[in-house]
């Protein structure tokens, strides 16, 4: 197993009250597997990537319970020197935001060459970094050959003049496509993808997606695509794993899930996927809980057309319905029914 | 719009900026009630050698001929005699301005050399103890009077301890460096003249360290302020998830962009600086413009008034016009035209 995380939970403190946000989240991804996490915007899923990547702002943030082990090492216990040799290195990540994750005052050479250079320690020695412009085969120049090379791997027409240019001077695209070399340059054994193109036109992000498809397979790596679109997930993944409100609800391989999904919520999504045959749009009524004080038991109960007075009383647990397909859902429980 | 677009426009604002100024100058200088003439001549003057002097000034013409004769003068460089020092404005100015420049300059570079680590450390380390003690630090260093704390320092570093020259700007004992610029610093340097550097230094500690004590203040707040801005920024997040290294991803990547916002306080602070060096010229008896200044303004030295008015304002334009150029460099959005500040 490649990354392992086991019932984590993540709470906020809010004006309002603490807001239960991650409620026992356990995800898993296997070397070179391509995953997809899936849900409606504000159900947890930025959260449970910021705490795997260790960038959720602690305070307001409090991870309460789990542990996330990556290579069988939980990042959460790892100290600063443990951290900066796996992120970046050996977890990448390609943010949601293209022209905001690039520093506007920096040219792409300057912070490419600089995450070459530099990745994986804590902290630079700066008699190092004064010098090494003068350095051989640690030299910068060296390092701008290799980004040169990364630029060239992600399609990018004129890499020359991308080094040279401010991400002002890019097009959303061209940027996303930057981020992308720059998370790959590293050869991390896990790439985890935030919606990367949700910012950019329909016809940009599938040239995006095909892209950093094609690399992966390429790489062989394992890649957590993060989205709230279904159908890209479909694309982009082997294995879904559906969220709800800080919970999983339903885990399966991409093309059982679509055949049969056996979650309420998974079927409300899929039914929810636009379609070209001009039939009525549907969606799912409600809106995700509050997280201060979420329903009890079930949290899509309240939403939930199939709910039975059972529901808001006991939270369900992952169970499987087949093989590799997990739900947490009384209706697909039987024993629940009988006891 | 391109960069030398860009700075031609802000070059171009100091014009109109100066109309301004000399206009304002001069109206305010002849409202002030008070004949100069009857002030120059004492009063044991009699009225007739009183009007005559008053002819002679060209203080009984109308005031518009008297503005337009006044700014050919001073476009050819004839600032007028002073009333009370019976020298030159300009001569005046050339010896005093550079004094006056040199201290404001040395106290800048102290603000920001100390001001902008102190900003970054308290914002790394907000709520920490480190952040507590800038915050108690900026409140006292903006609120006790710089006369109190400058005296203090003279008691205690100059008098009790002899570690400082009390007063002055050079050792009365021995001859200043060769006067090429009039600024001690740089005449020392270029002259390799190592004893008047260590002098010019030594003199310099405490006056600047006084008058930088609240711009140390006012800039480390604002440096901590932009920096816990950058925290949030979506590129901060990027690269720490890719493993930027820390000191590398603060003092490179996030204090370039928290300086961009600093130097309009930087810009700002100038102007402070010019005006607030009288209380520091006088405790410490330097012989800067600000205390002449002061001076012509209490014997209505009129000619005095305009020429430093304007030497404070030539200063302040042209130390912006500096920041405009710095705002480029620094920051490629406007040097490529993608924004206007």
């Amino acid at each position: 197993m490649l990354l392992f995380i086991e019932n984590l939970h993540i709470h906020f403190s809010t004006f309002e009250g603490t807001a239960k946000v991650l409620n026992g989240v356990s995800l898993s991804i296997r070397d070179g597997e391509r995953v997809g996490l899936v849900g409606e915007t504000g159900c947890g899923k930025s959260i449970t990537l910021k705490a795997l990547l260790r960038i959720l702002p602690t305070p307001p943030g409090r991870i309460v319970q789990g542990r996330i082990l990556f290579k069988e090492r939980d990042l959460l216990q790892m100290s600063y020197r443990e951290l900066h040799a796996v992120r970046g290195c050996d977890i990448a990540l390609v943010p949601q935001e293209p022209v905001g994750s690039l520093n506007p005052v920096f040219t792409i050479e300057e912070q490419m060459v600089d995450l070459i250079l530099w990745q994986g320690r804590v902290n630079v020695n700066w008699g190092t970094y004064v010098a090494t412009p003068l350095m051989g085969r640690a030299g910068r120049k060296v390092a701008r050959a290799k980004a040169l090379d990364h630029l060239v791997k992600v399609n990018i027409p004129d890499p020359e003049r991308v080094l040279r240019s401010y991400p002002v001077e890019l097009s959303g695209g061209m940027c996303q496509r930057v981020l992308i070399a720059m998370a790959l340059a590293s050869h991390p054994s896990l790439l985890i993808a935030d919606e990367p193109g949700t910012a950019l036109d329909v016809t940009t992000q599938a040239q995006i997606l095909r892209l950093l498809k094609e690399r992966v397979r390429e790489e062989g790596l394992a890649i957590l695509y993060v989205t709230h679109n279904l159908g890209v997930a479909r694309e982009m993944s082997e294995r879904i794993y559906v969220m709800y409100a800080g919970e999983i609800a339903e885990t399966a391989p991409t093309n059982q899930l679509f055949s049969s999904p056996k979650h309420p919520y998974t079927q409300g999504l899929i039914a929810s996927i636009p379609k070209l045959t001009g039939s009525e749009l549907e969606g799912i009524p409600g809106r995700i809980p509050d997280y201060v004080s979420p329903p009890q038991g079930c949290r899509f109960q309240p939403r939930c057309e199939w709910a039975v007075p059972a529901c808001a009383t006991v939270q369900p647990r992952l169970r499987p319905v087949a093989a590799g397909h997990e739900v947490a859902c009384h209706l697909h429980d039987p024993a629940f029914f009988q006891g | 719009m391109r960069y030398r677009d860009y700075l031609a426009r802000r070059l171009l604002t100091i014009i109109p900026a100066f109309i301004g100024l000399s206009i304002l100058i001069f109206v305010i200088a002849r409202v002030i009630p008070g004949d100069a003439a009857r002030l120059a001549l004492g009063p044991e003057a009699t009225k007739d050698q009183v009007e005559q002097l008053r002819h002679e000034m060209g203080l009984d013409l109308p005031l518009h001929i008297q503005y337009i004769r006044y700014v050919e003068e001073v476009f050819h460089g004839k600032l007028g005699r002073s009333l009370y020092t019976h020298r030159d404005v300009a001569e005046d100015l050339a010896a005093y301005l550079p004094a006056t420049l040199e201290l404001t300059t040395v106290a800048m570079l102290l603000a920001v050399l100390v001001g902008v680590p102190l900003g970054v450390i308290t914002a790394m380390r907000k709520d920490k103890w480190e952040d507590h003690g800038g915050r108690l630090y900026a409140l006292s260093g903006v609120s006790i009077p710089r006369f109190w704390i400058g005296i203090l320092l003279q008691l205690i570093l100059a008098y009790r301890l002899g570690w400082l020259p009390t007063t002055g700007r050079f050792d009365g004992n021995l001859p200043p460096p060769a006067q090429i610029t009039g600024f001690y610093l740089v005449d020392s340097l270029v002259s390799a003249n190592w004893t008047a550097l260590g002098i010019t230094v030594r003199y310099l500690i405490l006056p600047s360290f006084v008058l930088a004590l609240s711009p140390i203040a006012q800039i480390m707040r604002v440096v901590r302020a932009c920096m816990i801005e950058q925290v949030r920024k979506g590129y901060v997040l990027n690269a720490m998830a890719n493993g930027m290294p820390q000191n590398l991803l603060v003092y490179k990547y996030m204090l370039k962009n928290a300086f961009i916002a600093t130097l309009t306080i930087i810009g700002l602070l100038y102007g402070f600086f010019l005006a607030g060096a009288f209380v520091v010229e006088s405790v410490f008896s330097w012989p800067g413009m600000a205390r002449y200044g002061v001076r012509a303004l209490i014997y209505k030295d009129f000619n005095a008034v305009v020429g430093v008015t304007l030497a404070v304002g030539l200063a302040y334009a042209i130390i912006n016009f500096v920041i405009d150029v710095l705002y480029g460099y620094l920051d490629p959005r406007i040097r490529l035209g993608y924004k206007e500040r």
